[in-house]
């Protein structure tokens, strides 16, 4: 299928069709981890031969939403002569994660790629289970510098080696509902006052009407939450003992427990029934993957001129965003490495990088997001590119092996603590006594 | 003499190597896989640190330190004993009614088993929408009847109250049939002779009745009660073992040390503190059984 094809028929989907493929995307995106090993380009690099004999790729994909990844792999087919085995990850996040997880730790040889995240890069790497992606690199002339650094280093990269090039970008946005603000006769608020003064504004609780969505429930999205805001006070995950941290979870809870501009019900909310809700019309604002917004843009039909985004609010410490990806790793138990390193320089091309944009997501090359079709159909990438002109607002999340430990002694406390069981210093005591000996075993 | 000998042997021979294959196969699925899993619960276990070394019983006192595995037993203790005590009254119940003669009865017994036919995990996943505030069926009609939304999932003590309810419902049913089987199995011929006797159908009921189904009651007991100590996954797909850790079960405590931060290690010593958990309860059973079956 052409490119012009794959436009066209995102322009003419159905509403029903929109929201099916908008509800995978959503799910898609919610968990994201993000962050992904890539190789080079073989047409950038002038290529290899194609091989005599057809050889057979193994690769695993997670939650597509549409038919634009069979184009990628029929323009490699095409290209090499090689077959790709494609198999379809579930979608459910965990699940795809203890599947790889199972197979990796088995030295399986059935998988030469895969669609990997933040979390999977770090934990993968460092059990060996990946190939290093440094003589892919070298061998396809990727030009690294033309991705966030902080995607390459901070959650691609574990103990300085690559595992892992970033393919498709997520970054939390502040997104919200224009004609929502424009009713309340509201700006995008610029620190968190006027976070709660314009959430305040747009809260009609009888019309079931709050000013912003949060999504608190536990396994994975609450610790999400956890980062962006206390890293906004100058904490993180990992580093929850400080004023700054406190404030910012302290500040979470009131937006639901005292200001009312969230619902009650936010710490068993998750981003499928937030997104529900926000197609609901019952959210003005949401603090969460760009992955969502797009999935509310790409059909102009349904959401032309009704949202859009802005900048996050100044915390007081920062006003930084998290950042992450999804990306191509290498197996290292598979018996192709050099199928396996051809497919990931492949999909590091910014030509078979863009073809991401027919699915509504941003390209993780900078690069990319300038470009009119980008901006066009990944809608978000205009909001990236202002995060990255503003230079140091965009941050990853603070990932090493044991991330999903460390995210797990968060969640479970906080949420105690946003569920009144607990006083916020029981909950960061707690959960720090957890934490503190993970860090001292990762980082040493 | 020595030919009837040959020919035992024989046949003792044929016996072993009728059931060899079994044997080998229950030691390869069963009995490897927990000596495995006692063998690892003295080790820093863990693939992705790439850790294989000897701890003696740190994991063992480090899960008396875990804050966790006190909530997890707790709730696993309360979640046991109320939902095994519900299932067992509601249980005999259901099982009554469906022991009285009316029109269709039989589709009326067919359609009590369909909870018990679902997948706990699809149970559980509609259960978390039926739970939820706004789009739950149960707030709905709670709403029409009163303007309130309960927040079940959020609430600790209802929170705790959703996964009780949701296992009980599932699987009453299924201990109802058990029980039914075990009333038609009684003789009419002990009702009738009360009946003469004076006896109305209270007392029947709890001096006939009862007493015959005591260690049908108690066997159903014990296997409830173990299958209650290793659910999964009702709070894996309803609450995640949330609020905080209020829902948490042991098993699913174990999914998470295990499978989710791949700590074998110590997932494999709060599996063997599962393990003997389930012991307990197995053996205090026993004797609650043997006990029943030598007063009948």
């Amino acid at each position: 299928m052409t490119r012009k094809a794959h436009a066209s028929q995102s322009r003419s989907v159905s509403r029903r069709a929109f929201l099916k493929t908008a509800g995978a995307g959503a799910a898609f995106a919610a968990l994201s981890a993000c962050a992904a090993p890539v190789a080079a380009p073989m047409e950038e690099t002038g290529g290899e031969e194609a091989m005599a004999e057809p050889q057979e790729l193994n690769i695993v994909y997670w939650a597509d939403s549409n038919d634009f990844f069979q184009g990628v792999i029929d323009q490699y087919q095409e290209e090499t002569s090689n077959i790709v085995n494609y198999e379809v990850a579930p979608a459910v996040y965990i699940e795809w994660q203890q599947m790889m997880t199972t197979r990796l730790a088995s030295g399986d040889t059935g998988t030469d790629a895969f669609h990997s995240d933040d979390f999977q890069a770090a934990i993968y790497g460092a059990a060996g289970w990946l190939s290093p992606l440094e003589p892919v690199v070298e061998l396809y002339d990727i030009d690294l510098d033309d991705w966030p650094q902080t995607l390459i280093h901070d959650v691609s990269s574990w103990d300085g080696v690559l595992y892992r090039i970033p393919w498709g970008n997520d970054t939390e946005i502040f997104f919200y509902r224009t004609d929502y603000f424009e009713e309340a006769g509201v700006s995008p608020p610029t620190d968190w006052n006027e976070l709660v003064e314009v959430g305040t504004a747009l809260t009609d609780e009888d019309a079931g009407v709050y000013g912003i969505a949060l999504s608190a429930t536990i396994g994975g999205q609450l610790g999400n939450e956890i980062q962006h805001w206390t890293n906004q006070g100058g904490g993180a995950i990992n580093n929850l003992d400080n004023d700054g941290a406190r404030e910012a979870l302290a500040f979470y809870k009131a937006l639901y427990a005292e200001h009312n501009i969230a619902p009650d019900s936010a710490p068993q909310e998750d981003y499928s029934s937030v997104f529900q809700g926000w197609l609901s019309d019952k959210y003005a604002m949401w603090w969460c993957w760009d992955g969502f917004f797009g999935a509310m843009r790409t059909n102009e039909e349904f959401w032309a001129d009704q949202v859009s985004a802005f900048l996050p609010p100044m915390g007081p410490d920062n006003a930084e965003t998290i950042t992450g990806c999804w990306g191509w790793s290498a197996v290292a138990s598979s018996p192709n490495q050099d199928l396996a390193a051809e497919w990931v320089g492949f999909t590091a091309r910014s030509d078979v990088m863009k073809q991401q944009i027919y699915r509504g997501r941003v390209p993780a090359r900078v690069s990319l997001w300038a470009d009119p079709e980008v901006q066009d159909l990944a809608p978000s990438s205009p909001f990236l590119l202002d995060l990255a002109e503003a230079g140091g607002l965009v941050k990853a999340r603070p990932v090493t092996p044991s991330i999903q430990e460390i995210y797990d002694a968060a969640e479970q406390n906080v949420h105690a603590y946003l569920t009144d069981q607990v006083s916020l210093d029981e909950a960061v005591t707690a959960a720090m006594d957890k934490i503190n000996p993970i860090l001292e075993r990762d980082l040493g | 003499m020595f030919g009837q000998q040959n020919l035992s042997t024989r046949r003792i021979l044929l016996a072993w190597l009728l059931v060899t294959p079994v044997v080998l196969w229950r030691l390869l699925t069963s009995v490897y896989p927990f000596l495995r899993t006692f063998y690892i619960s003295f080790f820093d276990n863990s693939p992705v640190r790439r850790t294989f070394d000897f701890v003696g019983l740190d994991n063992y006192m480090a899960l008396t330190r875990d804050t966790n595995v006190d909530a997890t037993l707790t709730f696993t203790l309360f979640f046991t004993v109320t939902s095994v005590a519900l299932q067992v009254v509601l249980g005999l119940a259901i099982a009554e009614l469906l022991n009285q003669r009316f029109k269709m009865r039989n589709f009326t017994r067919a359609v009590n088993l369909l909870p018990w036919a679902m997948a706990p995990i699809v149970i559980a996943t509609a259960a978390r929408w039926i739970f939820h505030q706004d789009y739950g069926l149960i707030n709905d009609i709670i709403w029409r009847l009163s303007g309130e939304r309960p927040l079940w999932l959020v609430n600790f003590t209802t929170a705790r109250f959703a996964v009780t309810i949701t296992d009980v419902w599932k699987n009453t049913a299924f201990l109802a049939v058990i029980f039914l089987s075990g009333l038609q199995g009684i003789p009419l011929e002990l009702y009738e002779a009360a009946k003469i006797d004076g006896a109305d159908g209270a007392r029947s009921y709890w001096y006939i009745t009862l007493p015959l189904l005591m260690p049908l009651i108690i066997s159903m007991i014990i296997f409830t009660a173990i299958f209650r100590v290793l659910t999964f996954e009702i709070v894996y797909a309803l609450t995640n073992g949330g609020p905080g850790t209020a829902t948490s079960l042991l098993s699913y405590l174990v999914y998470l040390e295990g499978f989710r931060v791949l700590n074998f290690g110590y997932a494999s010593a709060i599996a063997m503190l599962l393990f003997f958990i389930v012991l307990i309860v197995g053996v205090l059973g026993y004797g609650f059984l043997r006990r029943a079956w030598e007063r009948l």
